[in-house]
């Protein structure tokens, strides 16, 4: 599971309760429902998913929204073979717990084990939870974090570290992570800024940001892929036969989305409402790269940010973004579970195939 | 409350390897057998066992992961999970535990325990003492309380927790909308935690007499109290004291190391008084059902209740005459105790339970 692999990697956001079938990306969050799991709804996404040859469900982790350790124990009843990524801030539990959680749990399921790292980007939700440490601080905590759980992971027991934020002494733990694949669960990193590039070389699988255009990317990564890290990429989809499907389905979106008055400050409500050909007119400016919108970031948030095409051209798209190192990326779409269907039904096919024409051409050269 | 029958507990966390408590602490096993946990829990259903047990510590797997994967495979059975302080924001704890609740039903208590061995808590990163374990401890229960009575809007600003506006959406499901809260000690400080924020107190078990007045505090309070004890019943007396020898054989040629450096080891007061006892006197029966024989070779927790079915009926009856409504039973062989129990000891308790009712009434 570690990156060893060449092909790409795709994962998907677990819907939380409620969202399912919702086809605005408004009336996701959807509280009263989605801080209850619903595991026979989430549970046969899961089983989809896996069935698409999706690699893993990221679960989210915040306080309106149930605890993302705990459902696998369930969600791996419907799919046992999928993995799970946990997301995980450092200022909720000890480190010394958390790897406890972590192997217990890859002891009740045996399956792939993902962890998605935080370090937290909303300080009043964290001062919710009673973690008030600033952003760089909270880095540096993360990093106190990390090098305990990797050291139980390694098995370099008795675990002793004297950081600034945690300290462990003598540290033992004697269940073990217990996985065919690996020893350790597969470390994603996630954030923006230089203190997620460092904690993703020293302790990390993978350097997980929002999807960026390919262009900028290479020089960025380079360093880290040197040190044999992988990255990754966060992004909505919106994939559909044509390409006028696909800009239809993104536009209709943002339709929708601009009548949520709430989640909009005025200021943004004013400015984006137009009428959909006019949307379609701001939104062609809002191209940074070809087929990567940003359209939706306004109204949706900072995972809006959408490739949008047909099948064949995310394909070609995604490629392009191998090509400038990314091996990971995690989706979602709307409605959520159709956009994953058509993701995995089309979509990874095409890329499965071209990634074979790659190898094939490479041996021939 | 005398009115209320007995209620009765056992503990999951030898399952599988039952002598465990004998072995060189930090070599134990934590991969303990999935399946004979859920062998036990099956047993415990089928025997009058309202909750098992689900210890804490780096032996171990985590307790609430295991009792969520253990609640998916049963029905009724409940998880009295144990929690520390120093090893979870109260916030993320409760939003564990009201996950965990709506994943397996309104089918989890908690068990708060300060932590006896301070190296092991230094494991976890937690450095405090006792007094400030305390102390931390009563901040924990009091933000808990508030998580599960608020849910939102929550302001604290205390010596170990600060929050702000804090908030977890997912509610526990159950009536009360929380679980039921059992602390664990045997020093005054518990008897005061357990009557500010707790339920019931899990202590271990002494003469009737000497306990009734060390629990008149709590029962004036309005809080229960259970014992902790190990337990040996067979159809007659003779056949419990042969299973107790026998039990003993297991440790011929063991020298009590394991548990000989208890004063080094904890600083839990109910622990070393427990092994000192022990240790030091040489009758090993401190009332004609409490033996305390195999302590020094399985620690505190091996005090055992000891007798016929009926000897240890009497002796539930006699303890829950002066104030005691819950046991947490552990058993050698676990799996096979919890059938003497079940079948030989509960219907006995439940046939005087009633008479008494009969005779109050």
């Amino acid at each position: 599971m570690k990156n060893t692999d060449s092909s790409v990697h795709f994962h998907w956001r677990l819907p939380q309760a409620g969202e399912e079938q919702v086809v605005t990306a408004t009336s996701q969050n959807d509280e009263k429902k989605a801080a209850y799991p619903d595991i026979p709804l989430q549970g046969r996404f899961c089983k989809i998913a896996q069935d698409l040859g999706i690699e893993s469900v990221l679960i989210d982790i915040n306080y309106g929204k149930p605890d993302p350790m705990l459902l696998p124990i369930a969600l791996a009843k419907y799919a046992p073979k999928l993995g799970y990524i946990i997301a995980v801030r450092s200022g909720l539990l000890s480190p010394t717990l958390f790897t406890q959680q972590i192997n217990t749990l890859s002891t009740l399921i045996k399956g792939k084990i993902y962890i998605n790292i935080v370090a937290g980007y909303n300080p009043a939700e964290l001062k919710t939870y009673g973690d008030f440490l600033s952003h760089d601080e909270r880095y540096h905590r993360t990093g106190d974090f990390l090098n305990i759980c990797t050291r139980f992971w390694e098995k370099k027991e008795p675990v002793t570290v004297n950081g600034n934020y945690l300290q462990v002494e003598e540290g033992r733990l004697n269940t073990p992570f217990v996985s065919e694949h690996g020893d350790s669960p597969f470390l994603f990193i996630s954030g923006g800024s230089q203190p997620a590039i460092d904690l993703s070389e020293t302790y990390g699988d993978c350097w997980m940001q929002l999807g960026e255009p390919p262009e900028k990317l290479q020089n960025k990564l380079n360093p880290l892929l040197q040190k044999g890290k992988s990255a990754g990429l966060r992004f909505a989809v919106f994939c559909r036969e044509t390409t006028e499907e696909a800009l239809s389905a993104a536009f209709q979106l943002k339709e929708s989305t601009m009548s949520d008055k709430d989640r909009q400050s005025s200021l943004v409500l004013k400015s984006d409402s137009y009428s959909l050909r006019e949307n379609q007119l701001l939104a062609k400016e809002d191209w940074p790269s070809s087929h990567i919108w940003t359209g939706l970031i306004k109204s949706v948030g900072p995972t809006g940010i959408a490739l949008i095409g047909s099948y064949e051209e995310i394909a070609l798209k995604i490629m392009e973004f191998k090509k400038a190192g990314v091996s990971h990326f995690i989706l979602s779409g709307w409605p959520k579970l159709e956009e994953m269907k058509r993701f995995g039904t089309h979509v990874i096919p095409l890329i499965r195939k071209m990634e074979e024409d790659m190898k094939s051409t490479v041996n021939y050269a | 409350m005398k009115k209320k029958p007995l209620q009765f507990h056992w503990t999951l966390s030898q399952a599988g390897d039952n002598l465990r408590a004998s072995g060189e602490f930090k070599k134990l096993t934590g991969l303990l057998s999935f399946q004979e946990q859920l062998k036990l829990c099956k047993r415990a259903e089928e025997n009058g066992i309202d909750s098992v047990l689900m210890a804490i510590g780096f032996t171990r797997p985590d307790p609430l992961m295991l009792a969520v994967a253990l609640g998916l495979e049963t029905e009724r059975i409940k998880f009295l999970v144990a929690v520390r302080s120093g090893q979870i924001t109260p916030a993320y704890f409760v939003q564990q535990m009201n996950t965990a609740s709506n994943l397996i039903g309104d089918r989890l208590y908690i068990n708060i325990v300060s932590g006896h061995t301070p190296s092991e808590l230094r494991y976890y990163g937690d450095f405090k003492n006792k007094e400030e374990r305390n102390e931390r401890t009563r901040e924990f229960l009091e933000l808990c309380h508030a998580f599960w009575e608020k849910g939102q809007g929550i302001d604290y600003n205390g010596n170990y927790y600060q929050v702000e506006n804090g908030a977890i959406h997912t509610p526990f499901n159950s009536e009360k909308g929380r679980p039921t809260i059992y602390i664990s000690g045997n020093s005054e400080r518990a008897i005061d935690l357990v009557s500010d924020y707790g339920d019931c107190l899990w202590r271990f078990p002494d003469t009737p007499m000497v306990l009734k007045e060390k629990l008149q505090p709590l029962i004036r309070a309005g809080k229960e109290a259970g014992l902790l004890t190990s337990i040996i019943a067979r159809p007659t007396q003779e056949e419990a004291e042969n299973a107790a020898q026998e039990l003993l054989k297991n440790f011929i040629g063991n020298n009590q190391g394991v548990h000989k450096s208890y004063e080094e080891r904890y600083d839990s007061e109910g622990f070393t008084e427990i092994l000192k006892n022990a240790f030091n006197n040489d009758s090993h029966w401190l009332t004609p059902y409490l033996w305390n024989g195999a302590v020094p070779y399985l620690g505190a927790p091996a005090i055992a209740l000891v007798g016929s079915y009926e000897t240890v009926a009497n002796a539930l009856i006699e303890y829950k005459s002066i104030g005691i409504t819950q046991f947490l039973f552990i058993g050698w062989p676990d799996i096979e105790e919890v059938v003497h129990f079940g079948k030989g000891v509960l219907p006995l308790v439940r046939k005087k339970e009633v008479e008494q009712m009969t005779l109050i009434s």
